[in-house]
């Protein structure tokens, strides 16, 4: 498939390799290939129980693919071996994830909600964490909520305590699993806007959304999965303007009717 | 005078011995559940009732039956009953006074339990009820008590099987259950073995009949969809 | 009227501090047990499958047989291994082990119900399997456990008159039994026993209630 920009020829932060994941006889993903540049937002679409969760799961192993390899920055895990704790380790600890459901830890402060994994997985002082929790809050927008506790913070604040929560352990690339689906449409757009300025420092995002507007304007590479395998991929506004396969045409029209 | 068969985990005669304690276990199971089940709907209703007294004297018999442990009773009955007259010793016999304890108390457990299953049926079947025109007699009889009935189910197996466990209670005061005829198998030297059979059949019992309520349970949800 | 309360007076001393030996009972063996209904609920949801079923058949072993057999198990059992203890720390190891495997159940319960989601959360945040039960499943978990552990308690509470043949030389209902056989009057004094117990075990189940009515509350 194409890739974008053949001028600037950064190096590939994610190779997925032929990736299957089936459960039982169920065959969720059938050998999907893709490929994520260095500061590049890969916007995954298309219609629901394409396998795009399935697949973005796949980067981080939260699922384990049933063959195939990924890569992550320099990390490689090769999906039919024995996979070593130490190899998912360091996998992991290059890639944040944020979930629809945010997932933030309830019986904790929004501060130490970001703090916790430094200190556990990274080793920094409660001190050290607890301050960088404080930048990241701040750069959410959220510096005056450290203390306040999850339950207490609307959904958007919620997800932007997530985004800063896995953004605490310097991670390489950031996933994004429908981050604004449980939302309501003004608090989606602070999450987006939070999502759009990490873009626009450098951060590689791997975004599966049914935000269009994202995809089209803040996205460089669109991925449109349908029947558990990449149908059409590129340039979402050149796929947007003039999509090829004919299932992208049904999905983009009936996608953009409803807005 | 009849010799009870050495006490080894390993002779089959031992377990032989002591599994004729099975009869009187079951027995004072089933027996006390159903009094505990019958007894338990009308002190349930009590609860409920409009006027205060009775309500007053159901929460009193539900908290006091299940307040004082289950051996306290049958001592209070079996024998507290010698206190006021000897010659109670035939009506309180220790199987007797064994089902009315065990009775007494169950129907304390069983009426929180079809609490609970009443409260459990969505009240909306009610509001729903209402708006097609029904009374509240025939909603209840046709719609409310099969759908409370078949929740109380798995609670009710649930506690049944726990009663099963506690009749052995009831070797303090005679009756010859499996514990008794464990204990009566030590004979005079202090040895745990019988003890072990006894507790490998309890939990064998425990084990099948919560099989056979898991069974049942999901025989009735295809019968009667949930 | 039949003498109750003259009994009562007449030894009130003594059935006290029956009650209190039944409620040291059962705090001690409340104590020992819940941390080792924890290590064997976190056992039965090990990934390795040796742990799991030893955990597995530890558990239902414990709650298949009854306090009763556990009781005489441990009681004639100890000596015959060479360990010689007075009847009270027989009880308590008794109650000790049966409540192990009654809260390791509730307990289980408890930790399973912690969202899945917020494991997956840690797990891609990159913590150990350690770690995100100490930090994120075992904290909440207990705090959902509360109300039914409170209301283990009290049971393992009434459970302590069924040690008075083995081991419980000094709890309540044995008193109130020595007292009974001593006097013929055994209405009157298990009727004390059954008020004394009755003093403990109500408030203490209305309290239950309202823990977890107010715990249900907050959960909204």
């Amino acid at each position: 498939m194409t890739t974008p920009d053949a001028g600037t020829r950064k190096s590939v932060a994610i190779d997925l390799k032929d990736v299957e994941k089936r459960f039982g006889d169920n065959i969720v993903l059938k050998n999907v290939s893709m490929q994520v540049r260095e500061g590049e937002v890969c916007a995954m679409i298309g219609p629901s129980g394409a396998g795009k969760s399935t697949l973005l799961r796949c980067i981080n192993l939260l699922e384990t693919p049933t063959s195939g390899t990924i890569t992550v920055e320099g990390v490689t895990i090769h999906a039919d071996h024995q996979i070593r704790p130490r190899e998912l380790a360091a996998l992991r600890s290059r890639v944040g994830m944020v979930f629809q459901q945010f997932n933030l830890f309830p019986h904790l402060s929004v501060r130490r909600n970001v703090a916790l994994a430094q200190e556990r997985v990274l080793g920094r002082s409660k001190a050290e964490a607890e301050e960088r929790a404080e930048i990241l809050l701040k750069r959410v927008g959220l510096g005056d909520k450290g203390d306040q506790y999850p339950s207490r913070c609307s959904g958007g604040q919620q997800q932007r305590v997530a985004i800063a929560r896995a953004l605490a352990l310097d991670p390489k690339v950031m996933l994004f699993d429908e981050p604004t689906s449980a939302l309501d449409p003004e608090l989606g757009l602070e999450v987006l806007s939070v999502m759009r300025e990490l873009a626009a420092e450098g951060m590689t995002m791997v975004v599966v959304t049914h935000e269009m507007t994202f995809a089209r304007d803040v996205g460089d590479h669109l991925v449109v999965m349908a029947d558990s395998g990449i149908i059409e991929e590129g340039d979402p506004k050149k796929i947007f303007r003039n999509p090829q396969q004919e299932r992208t045409r049904n999905f983009l029209r009936a996608v953009l009717e409803r807005e | 005078m009849t010799t009870t068969p050495d006490p080894s985990f390993f002779n089959p005669a031992l377990w032989a011995y002591i599994a004729l304690g099975i009869g009187i276990t079951l027995q004072l199971t089933v027996f006390g559940f159903l009094i505990g089940a019958v007894l338990g709907l009308p002190v349930m209703l009590a609860r409920r009732a409009k006027t205060a007294p009775l309500r007053w004297l159901a929460r009193t018999y539900i908290e006091v039956f299940r307040g004082v442990p289950l051996i306290v009773w049958l001592f209070i009955i079996y024998q507290g009953s010698t206190q006021f007259d000897p010659g109670l010793q035939s009506t309180f016999t220790s199987m007797n006074s064994a089902i009315l304890g065990f009775g007494l108390v169950s129907a304390a457990y069983m009426a929180e339990i079809y609490r609970g299953c009443l409260s459990a049926v969505a009240s909306g079947q009610y509001e729903a009820g209402y708006a097609l025109g029904m009374g509240t007699r025939s909603l209840n009889r046709t719609v409310i008590w099969p759908q409370m009935l078949r929740i109380a189910i798995p609670a009710s197996a649930s506690y049944a099987i726990g009663l099963l466990k506690d009749t052995s209670i009831a070797m303090t005061i005679g009756c010859t259950e499996i514990l008794w005829h464990a204990k009566n198998a030590t004979g005079n030297i202090t040895t745990i073995q019988p003890y072990l059979v006894a507790g490998v059949m309890f939990i064998v019992l425990t084990l099948v009949a919560a099989f056979g309520s898991r069974r049942l349970d999901s025989t009735l949800r295809k019968r009667v969809a949930r | 009227m039949i003498g109750i309360w003259d009994d009562f007076i007449d030894n009130w001393q003594v059935l006290l501090k029956g009650l209190l030996v039944s409620i040291e009972m059962a705090v001690l063996a409340l104590f020992f047990g819940l941390i080792l209904g924890l290590a064997l609920a976190i056992g039965t949801m090990s990934g390795r499958a040796l742990v799991r079923s030893i955990a597995i058949v530890l558990v239902e072993a414990g709650r298949g047989a009854p306090a009763l057999v556990v009781l005489q198990i441990i009681y004639f059992g100890l000596p015959n291994v060479g360990m010689t203890f007075t009847g009270f720390v027989t009880a308590v190891i008794a109650l000790t082990l049966t409540t192990g495997a009654y809260t390791a159940e509730i307990m289980r319960g408890g930790l399973q119900a912690v969202p899945q989601g917020e494991v997956e959360a840690g797990e891609a945040l990159g913590m150990s399997r350690a770690s995100i039960l100490r930090d994120v499943v075992v904290p909440q978990g207990l705090r959902i456990a509360i109300p039914p552990l409170m209301g283990f308690a009290i049971i393992i509470f009434q459970a302590t008159s069924l040690t008075l043949y083995v081991g419980g030389e000094r709890e309540l209902l044995r008193t109130a039994n020595s007292l009974a056989s001593q006097t013929f009057n055994y209405f009157n004094f298990f009727f004390i026993a059954a008020v004394l117990y009755a003093l403990i075990t109500i408030p203490a189940s209305s309290l239950t209630e309202r823990v977890e009515r107010r715990m249900g509350r907050h959960l909204q």
